[in-house]
């Protein structure tokens, strides 16, 4: 696919399984590297967010889905990464939920969390300053 | 690209001053569907009973915290561990972000890894 010709968004709706996090981050990179930017940052980012949702979305209950969402808009790409989980809760004791939101905070020029019972979303935004390409 | 994680090791050992120094060589991703591979090759008899380990990341494509997790675990627990790292790559980005380069021994040169653990690790 060539950028020219690379989709504007790109829709996912993934099993949760820890072989979600390597589709996601595949289809992810692909995605964006057909619209020409550096795809590194958002590729470790799209996998700690899946990852997250696989290791503490559905404790104690049966796996739901994990849906992801990318596109672009004039200054950013911007990839949602959804699940229809338990939602955050302040307290986990499950590990590595602190190292991923970290990472994603750092990776992303801006990222947003959205958490109730009815799951989780992080919305996260990549400037194209930043990541270069596009034109 | 499918959605199998590839990730594959070699092992190999080289005399050091005073005893054996295994080297792991991982290629790959390493993620949440593959870091308990790196976890069980890091468990090996052959690498668990050695003087000293090096893993050796370089040819490693992607590795998130999962696999950084998996790497605390081995210092930890290893006697003599030292990671061998390309510069610019996704592991140095990471190593990069996180700060962790103070909590784990890190080298982008094999002598300069092989020189750090080789003099400790026991006959």
């Amino acid at each position: 696919m060539s950028a020219a010709s690379a989709a504007s968004e790109l829709v996912l709706d993934l099993p949760s399984r820890p072989s979600s996090v390597t589709s996601a981050r595949h289809a992810v990179t692909e995605w964006a590297a057909a619209l020409g930017v550096s795809t590194g940052d958002i590729a470790l980012a799209v996998s700690e967010a899946v990852a997250n949702a696989v290791m503490h979305a559905f404790q104690g209950r049966a796996p739901g889905t994990i849906s992801v969402h990318a596109s672009r808009n004039a200054k950013a790409l911007v990839v949602t990464v959804a699940d229809d989980g338990i939602g955050m809760t302040p307290n986990l004791e499950s590990p590595g939920l602190g190292m991923g939101v970290s990472l994603i905070s750092k990776l992303a020029s801006d990222v947003h969390f959205d958490s109730s019972d009815r799951g989780t979303t992080i919305a996260m935004s990549f400037d194209l300053d930043i990541l270069g390409g596009m034109g | 690209m499918s959605a199998d994680t590839f990730l594959s090791f070699d092992i190999s050992t080289r005399q050091g001053e005073v005893g054996g120094v295994v080297t792991v060589r991982a290629t790959g991703e390493i993620d949440l569907a593959s870091a308990d591979r790196l976890s069980k090759a890091l468990n090996g008899d052959d690498v668990t009973q050695a003087g000293a380990v090096i893993l050796d990341l370089r040819d490693v494509a992607f590795i998130d915290s999962s696999g950084l997790r998996v790497l605390m675990t081995a210092e930890r627990e290893l006697a003599e561990f030292a990671l061998l790292v390309a510069t610019e790559s996704p592991v140095d980005r990471l190593f990069e972000l996180t700060e962790i380069n103070s909590h784990l021994s890190v080298f982008f040169d094999e002598e300069s890894a092989f020189a750090a653990v080789s003099g400790k690790a026991e006959a």
